[in-house]
């Protein structure tokens, strides 16, 4: 049994250690040129290097905080919206039909916009994840809310919950389920925005520093910052999904 | 028993548009009375239960309790619905518990009563139908209401599962002298297996309101027992013969 959930731990991270493999070995043959694509040793080498100076260490830290507070301001706004437009007939009635046409411009689109307003600062980037994590938790918080069975709610009536309660005891937590795919796809809009935003108008973060080596030519940092930007996008995942098991646990099918 | 009706019904209307649901009602339910509420589907019978809930507002009329009349959601009263309607995200001890302040020793004895001592950590889709019943009559129970309104509860059990709750519901009911039961069923032997006075909905109003006198516990091999449901089916279904086309 113990052998089987080794085996079934470790079988997702075969193909990547695979695919790490051929490429090595191809790279050492030669078969692929190193100014296509450097060897993952050469990249290894190069993230040490960047490391040891602290240039990746600083932009990584920077990528961290706008992709941070992005998240939490632009997810903030967002829950608060759905809950309203969730809970509140005029609420909805006021503000989801503007809501729903903001949300269909590409909030990419936005970033001539945000420079002039903005500039190049920390603010222009901020903003962009914000636009871009808001709506996916707006839209899944407002439809968890509006799919919670009515019959429970009908229930919580009868044995006397208040609004606090009926919120707390069964409105939230059937929402919960919806939210967290929000979250989940907010997370991966948030990586998306962020490295957009850092490659057309910035002075540092990861997106920066991916721009910055095209300059030099600097094949191995360009795919440094692609790999980090995979592990930042898969650690994210992990996050949420250990979320999603400790506050649905009672999902869990044994 | 009392002589003072518990409940009082006056002149109860309902409609839904211009659609009559029930017409004109005047019924009043002893303390302590056992009644259950036949008919065909769409007659009106569900709809008589959410009223004495508070669920729904009648559209002419009045239902008094204990002498107040009933405005918005009853307080004396706990329902069971036909579906469980237990919070998934709860363990089946945090279900019973809900709406009242905390009464855990309460809520352990009732789950004891209805079977399921054991199961007070464990969440309701880990339960099988009958059990998640059980689990919501435990419920309904622990507010200790005056009045338990049963809205088909058993309908969507097996037939062994529903003979074991129409059983614990009798024990409940005998255990509890002050608590009046209103069963809604489409099950006419339920309905004289358990309540003592039985009210047939047709036609938007009661065409039956008959006694049940026969000695607990009522089994259906017994010749007055069959000669009540036949009585009530008779009244059931007489005019849907003609129209049943």
């Amino acid at each position: 049994m113990k052998k089987k959930i080794t085996w079934q731990r470790l079988l997702p991270m075969l193909i990547p250690i695979l695919v790490l493999a051929v490429w090595q070995l191809l790279s050492v043959l030669k078969v692929i040129p190193t100014n296509i694509l450097p060897a993952p040793s050469a990249v290894i080498l190069d993230g040490i290097k960047l490391t040891q100076n602290g240039e990746l260490t600083r932009n990584l830290t920077i990528s961290l905080y706008r992709a941070t507070i992005g998240f939490l301001i632009g997810g903030s706004i967002g829950f608060v919206l759905g809950l309203l437009n969730g809970l509140s007939r005029i609420s909805n009635l006021l503000t989801d039909s503007s809501i729903q046409m903001f949300r269909n411009i590409p909030h990419l689109a936005l970033i001539p916009m945000v420079i002039l307003w903005f500039g190049i600062g920390e603010s222009a980037k901020i903003f962009l994840v914000t636009i871009g994590v808001m709506f996916p938790i707006y839209i899944n918080t407002l439809h968890g809310i509006q799919s919670v069975d009515p019959g429970l709610i009908e229930m919580g009536r009868v044995y006397q919950l208040n609004k606090r309660q009926l919120f707390s005891k069964i409105i939230f937590p059937g929402a919960l389920p919806s939210i967290l795919v929000g979250v989940r796809y907010a997370l991966g809009v948030m990586w998306t925005t962020l490295i957009v935003a850092e490659t057309i108008a910035a002075d540092s973060g990861i997106g920066f520093m991916a721009m910055n080596a095209e300059d030099f030519m600097d094949m191995e940092t360009i795919v440094l910052c692609i790999v980090i930007y995979a592990i930042l996008g898969k650690l994210s995942d992990v996050i949420v999904k250990y979320l999603e098991e400790f506050l649905l646990d009672w999902q869990q099918t044994d | 028993m009392t002589e003072v009706p518990f409940i009082e019904i006056q002149h109860l209307t309902k409609n839904f548009g211009d659609q009559p649901v029930l017409n004109d009602l005047n019924l009043t339910f002893k303390a302590g009375e056992f009644v259950a509420i036949v008919g065909q589907s769409g007659g009106g019978k569900s709809t008589l239960l959410r009223l004495l809930a508070g669920l729904d507002e009648p559209t002419k009329g009045s239902i008094t309790e204990s002498g107040e009349q009933v405005e918005g959601i009853n307080r004396q009263a706990r329902v069971m619905f036909q579906d469980d309607r237990l919070l998934p995200w709860q363990t089946v001890l945090e279900n019973i518990k809900l709406g009242t302040t905390d009464k855990s020793d309460l809520a352990l004895k009732t789950l004891s009563l209805v079977g399921l001592a054991d199961f007070a950590e464990t969440f309701p889709d880990k339960l099988s139908g009958g059990q998640k019943q059980r689990v919501a009559l435990a419920r309904a129970l622990v507010a200790q209401p005056q009045l338990l309104l049963l809205d088909e509860p058993l309908g969507a059990l097996d037939a062994l599962t529903r003979l074991n709750m129409q059983e614990l519901i009798e024990h409940v009911w005998q255990k509890s002298p002050e608590l009046t039961m209103i069963l809604v069923t489409h099950d006419v032997e339920e309905s004289v297996r358990l309540a003592d006075r039985i009210l047939v909905v047709k036609d938007h109003g009661i065409a039956l309101d008959l006694q049940v006198g026969l000695p607990r516990p009522r089994q259906n091999d017994q010749p007055q027992f069959n000669e009540i449901v036949d009585q009530i089916l008779g009244e059931i279904l007489e005019h849907d013969k003609f129209n049943d086309d």
